[in-house]
C-alpha cells in the first residue's frame, strides 16, 4: 500500500499559476503549487505539517471552471488547472475578510497610520489601553496579523471591535492563554489533536461565542495537558505566549542545539536576545520548524539558565563555614586535597546529561591522575553490563531512527513509560496508531498510552522476564525453524504455570499477544524502563534478543535509555568496568593502548558504580568524591574526607561538600552527545557562560595543571573531541561480533508478605544535571503531582483510604510521609509515586532505586 | 422471494379486513401536529370508550394528513360505509362522535369530508380530497401519510410497499440509476443536484465500504416536511434508502436525525425492527444477494449539522464543523469512504419512481424541475399545513388557492428558510422550481414557506433569520462567524432607530463578502434574507433609517401606540389586558393611553383588532 502511494506521488500534473505553467506532483494543493511558482497567497490558518483547515478564508483564489472562490490551502490541483492568485476583486475580498477578522482582535494599533514610528517616538496621544495595543503585545514584530495588514494594505476599519473581555487563563506554570487576542485560526487545536494527540484544546461554544478551550472548562492540567507547548509555537498572534521571556522582546539570534533531557536528543532551537534566552521553539516567523519538543525542552531551559539561585562563585568550606573564593584559590585548594586521595579511595560521579567531551575528560582524570576506576554516571542501571549488551546488540543491528517508528507495521511496547520519559517517542507511537498502524503494549499498568494501543496486556511488577520467557516460548512453538528449536531446547526447564503465576498473565492474553506479534509484518519493539531498570534486566534482554532472532529480520529493537547522554557517556568510558569504546580493563591489548596514549600505567581493579561508591563510603572504602551535577543527599556522604561538587545550584548534597564549583548550563558549553539512535548530536554554545561559572572540562584541566599533570592541555571542547575521535570509533558502521547467545532464564522472586504493595517509581526524568526541576521551578511539582501516592482502587478499599488521606510509605530502608490519591488506571496491589531526591534518600539503600518498583507497605496514619 | 409473497398476501388480507371487515375502524391523526393539538387525550378517551363498550372496534393511529390547522383529526369508518373525517376533535367531541356513529345515537357533527372516491358526493358529504386545500395537491411522497398505520409494516406492504425495491433488484443497480435519470429527480434538500449524478459518482468510485446517509437534520425554522413524512410513512424512507444503497453499492446506511424529533425516531426504530423481523434488513435481502444494515444517529441540535460534511463529522463523533470540498463525500466521506447523502424526501420519492417508472414521475412538474415537492405552509396564512404540489405550481396557487390567503394583505413569502429569501407580491406568479427561485434571489430549500402579511416588518424578519444563522454558525470560517454577527449588529441598530445612511451600503458589501467568502452553504446563503429584503423591500429599510419609522409597526423602538378617539367604543377590553395600566377611561367613552407608561407589548392592539365593533381603534405610529 505504501509503495503504491509513493508511486502516485511521482505523477506530475501541469497547472498554470498566474499565467505561468509548471509541473507539480499530484496531491499538491493549489497553495503549494502557487508557492512553488513564486506567487504569494496570504494565509493565516494554514501551517505546514498541519491538516488543512480552510477557516480563515484569506487564501481564496480564482480557478477557471470552478464556482466561487475556492481556498488554495484545501483545493487539490488537477491536470490543466488554471489558477489566478491575485485580482482586485480577490484582494478586496481578502481585505474585507481580514477586516472582519480584526474586529475580534484589538486592532487600533494595527491600522494606525503612525504605527511604524510609534514605538520610537510615541508622538500621538495613546488611543488604546497599554495592554490592548500592538506595541505592547508579546508578539509585536512576530505577529502574522501585522504582516497581513501590511500586505493587504488595510488602513481603515468600518466596524467597532467586539472585545471578548475574557480573563486570561493562567492556570499553568509555563504559558498564558489570552483569548482576547485569539483569531480562531485553529492551529493550536489542530496541533494539540492531530499532531501531539494530547486532545486537550478544542473549540467550545458556537457562532459568535466560539472559543478555544477545554472540554467542560476544565483546567489545562485536568484536561490532560502535557505542557508540550506546541500550541504556543504555532499561535500566529500573542494569544498564547510563554510566561518566561514574553516581555524580553524579539529574539535577535536563533541557534540550534540538542536537548539532553532524554536520550532522543531532539533538535532544539534557542532564540536569544543578547545573552538572554527568550524562548525555545521555532525561530521567529517559522512556526513548526524545528518540530515541537516536550515540556522539558520547551519551557525548562530559560527557567534554569536565568535562574536567580545559580551560583556564580566557587565556594570552600573552612571550619564548617562556606566562603566565596576566587577560582584560582578554589582550584589550588581542591588540587592539594585531591592529591591525598589517589587510588581506589577516589570516586567520580558524572552526569548522564553531560557531553561526551566532559565525561571523557572526567574519567581520564580519575583514571590517569587519580588512578581510580571508580567512575560512573549518576543512577546507572542495576546491571553494569546492560549498556555494554545494548551496545553489542547495536553493533550487529544498528539502531533505527525515532522517525521510523511511524513507518512500522506494528509497534510493540514492552514496559514502556515513554509518555513520562520519552514524550516524543510517545508522540510517534500515537501517530503510528492514528495512522492505522498496529500498536501492541505490555506493561504493569494502564496509562494514557493504552488509549493508543490496539491491544494491551498487563503483567505483575517483577514478572517481566517470566512474561518474556512465556512469550518467547509461545512464539517458538509456532514455527519449526532451527532458531525456534534452539529456544525451545533452552526453555525446556521453564515451569509454565509457575511463570504464569509470577507474571500474572492469562493463557488467553498470552495467546492473543503471541498471535499478533507472530503475524505482524515489519515490527518495532520499544523496550522501556520496566525492562531496563530491573534487577532481572539481562535475562529480559536476552529473551528479547532471542525473540528478535526468532522473528527473523522483520523486527528491530529500540531501548529507551534514560537521560540525554547515558549511552554516549558510557561509550567514552564513564563506566567502572570499561574504558572508552567499551575497551575492557583486563584486556592486555587495550590496556596497553590506553596506557600508551595516556602515558601512564592504568589501575586494573574494576571500579564501583555510583550506587556502590556511596555504600562504600568509610575509612578504607571511598573517602573522596568528585560529583558533577546533583545526586540524592545521602547521609553517608558525611563520612567522606573530601567532596568536590560542581553544580549550578547549591543543594542539600552540597552541604556535605568541601569545595563547590559553579557549573555552566549545557547551553553555555559545547560538545556532543550520543542519543539512542547511536548518533552523535552537536551541542552548540548558545550564550556565553554566566560570569563566574566554568564548564567541567575547564575545571578538570585547571585542577590537572594544579597537580602538575600533563595530558589535559585542552583549550576548548573541540580539542577533546579531536583527541577522542583519534582514539575510538564513534560510529555504528562496522558490524562486530554476534550477539551473545541466550542463557537459561531465571526469574527473581518478588513479593513480600510484610511489604505487600508494589510501588512503581516514575523514571525521574524531570531533573537537569541531577537537579530536581521542581526544586527550582516550584510549579513543576503541582503539575506533575510529585510526592503524591497514587493507589489502586483495591488498595484504597483494603486500607479504607480516600483521596487526600495522609499515609506513610514504608520500605525496607525507611519511610516517606505523603498523601494518597486513587487512580483507576492502576489495578491490583500497585501504587505509583513520583519521588524527589529527598524521597529517594529516605527509602533507598544508596542513591539509586535499582528496580522501577519496590515492595512497600502503606500505613494509614490514623493508626498511629 | 416466496416468503415475501406470503407476507404480501397476509398484509393484503389484513388491509382488506380493515377496509371491508365487519368491525368499525377509528383513525386518529397522531403526528406531532396532532399530538400538539391534543390528539393524545382524544386517543385515551376513545380507547377507554371502546374498551367499555365491549364492541369490536379497530383503533388506529395514523400520521399527519396535511391540513395541520384542522388537527386533531378523527376518522371513522363503519362497515359498508366510506371513511369519514372529522376535524378539530377534542375528547368530548370524540366521545359524541363515537356515540353518534358507532354505538348508535344522534349524529351531531358534520364530517369534513370522506376519504372515498374523490369525485363522488356520498350522503351529502364532499370528498376530503376535494377540499380547497387538497384539491390542487398531488400526493406522491405523502401518499400513505394519514392513511396507514405508520407502526405497522403490513399496511405499507398492502399498499404496494417494497414493490419499488423488488423492481430495483430485478433491474440491477445501473438501470436503477437510469430510471432516476429519466425521472429527473433532483435533491429535495434544497440545492437541487440531480440525484442520479450523485449516485453515479459514488457508484463509480472503486473503494469499499460505501455509505449511504439520510439527512434528516431538518433545522429550518418553520419547516417540518421531513418530520411529518417520517412520522406518517417511515417505511417509504427506508425503502428509498435501500434502493439508493443498492444502486451505489453501499452496505451500510445512517439516518442522521435531530434528537428534537422523538416521535419520528421512535417510529423509525419500530419500522427498522419490523423490517429486520421479516428479513428486509440484514443479509441477502429477498434473495438478491444484497446486504444492508441501518443505524440511527441522533443529532445534538446544531443547525450546521445539516451541511453534509459537518453531518459526516458529527457521525464520526467529532464537532460538527464543515470542511472544504473537494474532495466531495462521494469520493471521501464518512471515515474517508465514498458516501452519498440524500435528503429524506428525495429518498422517500425513490420507491414511487421505481414502482411507477421514471416517465410517470417526469410527467409532473416542469421541464427542468420534475415531479412533486412537499412544502410546510406556515405563517400568516389561513390554512397552514403540509402540502405536496407538482413543481412549477405558482406561489399564488399555493398561498391563495391552497393556503386560503392571508388575513391582512399579503406582503411577502420566505422560501427556503433562513438560507432562502423573501419574495414580494410581484413574484406571486413565479412558478416554484429550482431555477426560477434562484433567479429571484431565493432558493428552493427544503420546503419551508413562511407567509408574511402587512404586519410583518421585513427588516425585523431579516434580523430574525440573521440572528439564527449567526448563532448557528459553527465558528470555523471568518466571514460566517463574524460577518453574520456584524450584519446582525447593523440590523439591530436599524431596528432600534440608530441606523446610519451608509448602513445599507455596508450591509450590501458585507452580504457579498459573507456570500463569496464562507466555507459552507450555511454561510454562503446566510445573507439571502438581507439581500432579498433589500432588493424587494428597500423602502422599509430607508423608512427605518431616515424616518425612524417601522411601517409594519413591529420594531418596538420605532412605534408609538395611541387610541383613535373616533373609533374607540370604550369597551374597556384593552384596559383589562394592559399589564402596565397605561390605558384608562370610563366605560363607553374613548379611552386614554399614557405613552409614558406604555411598554409597547402590543396586547391592546391585538385584543382590539379582534373586536368586531371597534375595528382598528388602536393604531401604532
Amino acid at each position: 500500500m505504501r509503495e503504491a502511494s509513493k508511486e502516485i506521488q511521482r505523477i506530475n500534473v501541469t497547472v498554470t499559476v498566474d499565467g505561468r505553467k509548471l509541473e507539480v506532483p499530484e496531491g499538491f494543493t493549489v497553495l503549494q503549487a502557487s508557492r512553488k511558482s513564486g506567487s504569494y497567497i496570504p494565509t493565516l490558518c494554514y501551517l505546514d505539517n498541519l491538516p488543512n483547515y480552510g477557516g480563515c478564508r484569506l487564501c481564496m483564489v480564482e480557478i477557471k471552471n470552478m464556482r466561487g472562490f475556492p481556498t488554495a490551502c484545501t483545493t487539490p490541483v488537477t491536470q490543466g488547472m488554471e489558477i489566478i492568485t491575485k485580482t482586485d476583486e480577490l484582494q478586496a475580498l481578502r481585505r474585507d475578510i481580514l477586516e472582519l477578522l480584526l474586529t475580534e482582535h484589538p486592532y487600533t494599533c494595527l491600522v494606525c497610520g503612525d504605527k511604524n514610528d510609534c514605538g520610537q517616538y510615541m508622538h500621538s496621544t495613546r488611543k488604546v489601553g497599554v495592554t490592548t495595543g500592538c506595541n505592547f503585545c508579546t508578539s509585536n514584530g512576530d505577529c502574522e496579523l501585522q504582516n497581513l495588514v501590511d500586505y493587504l494594505e488595510l488602513t481603515d476599519m468600518k466596524f467597532p471591535i467586539s472585545y471578548r473581555n475574557v480573563a486570561p487563563v493562567r492556570d499553568n506554570p509555563f504559558y498564558e492563554l489570552d483569548y482576547n487576542l485569539c483569531v480562531l485560526c485553529g492551529r493550536c487545536v489542530r496541533i494539540c489533536n492531530d499532531e501531539r494527540h494530547s486532545k486537550v484544546l478544542a473549540f467550545v461554544q458556537r457562532g459568535n461565542s466560539t472559543l478555544v478551550g477545554t472540554a467542560f472548562n476544565e483546567s489545562q492540567k485536568d484536561a490532560g495537558c502535557e505542557y508540550c507547548g506546541a500550541c504556543v509555537d504555532v499561535c500566529p498572534t500573542g494569544s498564547l505566549s510563554e510566561k518566561m521571556g514574553s516581555w524580553v522582546g524579539l529574539p535577535d539570534r536563533s541557534i540550534s542545539t540538542t536537548c539532553v533531557s532524554c536520550s532522543i536528543g531532539c533538535e532544539m532551537n534557542i532564540n536569544t536576545k543578547g545573552e538572554r534566552v527568550v524562548n525555545v521553539g521555532p525561530a521567529p516567523g517559522k512556526r513548526t520548524d524545528p518540530p515541537q519538543l516536550c515540556v522539558r525542552g520547551k519551557f525548562v531551559p530559560p527557567d534554569i539558565i536565568h535562574h536567580p539561585a545559580r551560583i556564580t562563585s566557587p565556594l570552600i568550606k573552612k571550619e564548617n563555614r562556606w566562603a566565596e573564593v576566587g577560582w584560582k584559590e578554589a582550584i589550588h585548594y581542591s588540587a592539594s586535597h585531591l592529591e591525598q586521595f589517589r587510588g581506589n579511595r577516589f570516586g567520580m560521579i558524572g552526569s548522564a546529561q553531560d557531553t561526551i567531551e566532559n565525561n571523557y575528560i572526567l574519567q581520564k582524570f580519575a583514571r590517569k591522575i587519580m588512578r581510580s576506576n571508580n567512575v560512573d554516571l549518576l543512577s546507572s542501571y542495576p546491571e553494569k553490563e546492560l549498556i555494554k549488551n545494548i551496545n553489542d546488540y547495536h553493533k550487529v543491528f544498528p539502531p533505527f531512527k525515532v522517525n521510523d517508528i511511524t513507518d512500522a507495521d506494528t509497534v510493540f511496547l514492552i514496559g514502556s513509560r515513554a509518555y513520562l520519559s520519552h514524550p516524543i517517542i510517545e508522540n510517534k507511537i500515537r501517530k503510528a496508531y492514528s495512522n492505522g498502524r498496529q500498536v501492541v503494549a505490555a506493561s504493569t499498568h494502564n496509562s494514557r498510552t493504552t488509549d493508543f494501543t490496539s491491544y494491551h496486556t498487563t503483567y505483575s511488577p517483577g514478572g517481566e522476564s517470566a512474561f518474556l520467557s512465556l512469550l518467547l516460548f509461545s512464539l517458538a512453538r509456532k514455527t519449526k525453524s532451527p532458531a525456534a528449536k534452539e529456544i525451545l531446547r533452552q526453555l525446556k526447564d521453564l515451569e509454565i504455570h509457575e511463570a504464569m503465576a509470577r507474571c500474572g498473565i492469562t493463557p488467553g492474553a498470552l495467546k492473543n499477544l503471541s498471535d499478533i506479534i507472530f503475524h505482524s509484518g515489519n515490527t518495532v519493539i520499544i523496550v522501556g524502563d520496566e525492562i531496563l531498570r530491573n534487577a532481572d534486566c539481562l535475562n529480559s534482554f536476552n529473551a528479547l534478543v532471542n525473540l528478535q532472532l526468532l522473528l527473523d529480520g522483520h523486527c528491530r529493537m529500540m531501548f529507551l535509555l534514560d537521560e540525554g547522554n547515558r549511552y554516549g557517556g558510557t561509550y567514552v568510558g564513564m563506566h567502572p568496568y570499561y574504558l572508552a569504546g567499551f575497551d575492557e580493563l583486563d584486556d592486555e591489548k587495550t590496556l596497553k593502548k590506553w596506557s600508551h596514549q595516556w602515558q601512564t600505567k592504568l589501575n586494573q581493579t574494576p571500579g564501583y558504580s555510583s550506587d556502590e561508591m556511596i555504600k562504600k563510603i568509610n575509612g578504607d572504602g571511598i573517602s573522596a568524591l568528585f560529583i558533577v551535577g546533583d545526586i540524592p543527599p545521602d547521609k553517608r556522604l558525611s563520612g567522606l574526607s573530601f567532596l568536590v561538587q560542581q553544580n549550578m545550584f547549591f543543594t542539600e548534597t552540597s552541604k556535605f561538600a568541601n569545595v563547590f564549583f559553579p557549573l555552566t548550563s549545557h547551553f553555555e558549553d559545547s560538545g556532543h552527545i550520543m542519543n539512542l539512535e547511536g548518533e552523535l548530536k552537536k551541542n552548540t554554545r548558545v550564550i556565553q557562560p554566566l560570569e563566574g561559572t566554568k564548564p567541567v572540562w575547564q575545571v578538570i584541566s585547571e585542577i590537572s595543571d594544579g597537580l602538575n599533570e600533563t595530558g589535559f592541555n585542552y583549550k576548548q571542547p573541540e580539542d577533546i573531541f579531536t583527541d577522542l575521535c583519534s582514539l575510538i570509533d564513534l560510529t555504528f558502521t562496522s558490524p562486530a561480533k554476534n550477539v551473545s547467545k541466550v542463557k537459561p532464564l531465571t526469574t527473581r522472586s518478588v513479593g513480600n508478605n510484610d511489604l505487600p504493595v508494589s510501588l512503581i517509581i516514575e523514571p525521574n526524568a524531570f531533573h537537569y544535571f541531577g537537579n530536581i526541576l521542581s526544586a527550582h521551578i516550584p510549579d513543576m511539582k503541582s503539575i506533575r503531582d510529585e510526592g503524591i501516592l497514587f493507589i489502586s482502587a483495591l488498595i484504597s478499599e483494603q486500607l479504607s483510604l480516600i483521596d487526600g488521606k495522609e499515609v506513610n510509605i514504608i520500605t525496607g530502608f525507611g519511610k516517606i510521609n505523603t498523601t494518597v490519591r486513587i487512580n483507576h488506571e492502576l489495578e491490583g496491589n500497585i501504587a505509583f509515586f513520583r519521588p524527589t531526591w529527598e524521597h529517594i534518600s529516605s527509602i533507598a539503600d544508596g542513591i539509586n532505586i535499582d528496580q522501577y518498583h519496590i515492595p512497600v507497605k502503606i500505613e494509614d496514619l490514623r493508626n498511629d | 422471494m416466496n416468503d415475501f409473497s406470503q407476507i404480501q398476501r397476509e398484509a393484503l388480507e389484513e388491509w382488506q379486513a380493515l377496509q371491508n371487515g365487519s368491525a368499525p375502524v377509528v383513525y386518529i391523526g397522531m403526528g406531532s401536529c396532532g399530538l400538539a393539538s391534543g390528539a393524545g387525550q382524544v386517543w385515551e378517551k376513545v380507547r377507554k370508550r371502546i374498551s367499555r363498550s365491549r364492541q369490536k372496534v379497530h383503533l388506529l393511529k395514523v400520521g399527519c394528513i396535511g391540513p395541520c390547522y384542522l388537527e386533531p383529526f378523527l376518522d371513522i369508518k363503519k362497515p359498508g360505509s366510506v371513511r369519514l373525517s372529522f376535524n378539530n376533535v377534542d375528547p368530548d367531541k370524540a366521545d359524541q362522535l363515537l356515540k353518534g356513529y358507532i354505538f348508535g345515537g344522534e349524529t351531531v357533527f358534520k364530517p369534513l369530508g370522506h376519504l372515498g372516491d374523490p369525485d363522488e358526493h356520498i350522503n351529502g358529504t364532499k370528498s376530503f380530497w376535494s377540499l380547497p386545500m387538497l384539491k390542487n395537491q398531488k400526493r406522491i411522497v405523502l401518499r400513505n401519510c394519514g392513511i396507514i398505520d405508520p407502526e405497522n409494516i403490513k399496511h405499507y406492504i398492502a399498499r404496494d410497499g417494497f414493490q419499488g425495491l423488488i423492481n430495483a433488484f430485478q433491474r440491477g443497480p445501473e438501470n436503477v440509476i437510469k430510471e432516476i435519470e429519466i425521472a429527473g429527480l433532483r435533491g429535495r434538500g434544497g440545492a437541487g443536484f440531480p440525484t442520479y449524478k450523485k449516485w453515479q459518482l459514488c457508484r463509480d468510485v472503486k473503494a469499499s465500504p460505501k455509505y449511504l446517509i439520510c439527512n434528516a437534520d431538518e433545522g429550518d425554522p418553520g419547516a417540518f416536511m421531513n418530520r411529518s413524512l417520517i412520522e406518517g410513512d417511515p417505511f417509504a424512507l427506508l425503502e428509498g434508502m435501500m434502493i439508493a444503497a443498492y444502486a451505489i453499492g453501499a452496505g451500510f446506511g445512517y439516518i442522521y436525525i435531530r434528537a428534537e424529533y422523538p416521535l419520528a425516531i421512535e417510529r423509525l426504530k419500530l419500522a427498522i425492527n419490523q423490517m429486520k423481523d421479516i428479513g428486509l434488513i440484514g443479509k441477502n435481502i429477498l434473495d438478491s444477494g444484497f446486504d444492508f444494515e441501518i443505524r440511527l444517529k441522533e443529532g445534538a441540535g446544531a443547525f450546521v449539522c445539516g451541511e453534509e460534511t459537518a453531518l459526516i463529522s458529527s457521525i464520526e463523533g467529532n464537532r460538527g464543523m464543515p470542511r472544504s470540498r473537494p474532495p466531495f463525500p462521494a469520493i471521501s466521506g464518512l471515515h474517508g469512504n465514498p458516501t452519498t447523502i440524500n435528503n429524506v424526501e428525495t429518498l422517500a420519492t425513490i420507491p414511487n419512481i421505481l414502482r411507477n417508472g421514471g416517465q410517470w414521475f417526469a410527467g409532473y412538474g416542469t421541464d427542468k424541475s420534475k415531479g412533486t415537492k412537499t412544502f410546510a405552509l406556515v405563517g400568516k396564512v389561513r390554512r397552514t399545513g403540509l402540502i405536496e404540489v407538482p413543481l412549477g405550481t405558482t406561489l399564488r396557487e399555493i398561498i391563495f388557492d391552497i393556503g386560503g390567503g392571508t388575513l391582512k394583505p399579503f406582503k411577502a413569502v420566505q422560501t427556503g428558510g433562513p438560507s432562502g429569501g423573501c419574495l414580494s407580491k410581484e413574484y406571486l406568479d413565479l412558478p416554484i422550481d429550482y431555477e426560477s427561485l434562484t433567479a429571484a434571489g431565493s432558493i428552493m430549500g427544503s420546503g419551508g414557506l413562511i407567509i408574511m402579511d402587512e404586519h410583518s416588518c421585513m427588516v425585523d424578519i431579516a434580523k430574525y433569520f440573521l440572528r439564527f444563522t449567526s448563532k448557528e454558525s459553527c465558528g470555523k470560517c471568518t466571514p460566517c462567524r463574524i460577518g453574520t454577527r456584524k450584519m446582525v449588529e447593523i440590523l439591530e441598530r436599524i431596528t432600534e432607530g440608530n441606523g446610519h445612511s451608509e448602513d445599507i451600503a455596508i450591509l450590501e458589501n458585507l452580504a457579498q463578502t459573507v456570500k463569496k467568502g464562507s466555507l459552507c452553504g450555511l454561510g454562503q446563503t446566510a445573507p439571502n434574507p438581507v439581500m432579498t429584503t433589500l432588493r424587494y423591500f428597500r423602502e422599509e429599510y430607508t423608512a427605518h433609517i431616515d424616518k425612524k419609522r417601522c411601517p409594519a409597526a413591529v420594531c418596538r423602538d420605532l412605534v408609538v401606540y395611541r387610541v383613535i378617539k373616533e373609533k374607540c367604543t370604550g369597551c374597556e377590553r384593552c384596559v383589562e389586558v394592559c399589564p402596565a395600566k397605561a390605558i384608562s377611561g370610563p366605560r363607553s367613552e374613548p379611552h386614554n393611553l399614557d405613552p409614558t407608561k406604555c411598554i409597547k407589548c402590543r396586547a391592546c392592539y391585538e385584543i382590539c383588532r379582534f373586536d368586531a365593533i371597534a375595528g382598528d381603534a388602536i393604531v401604532i405610529e
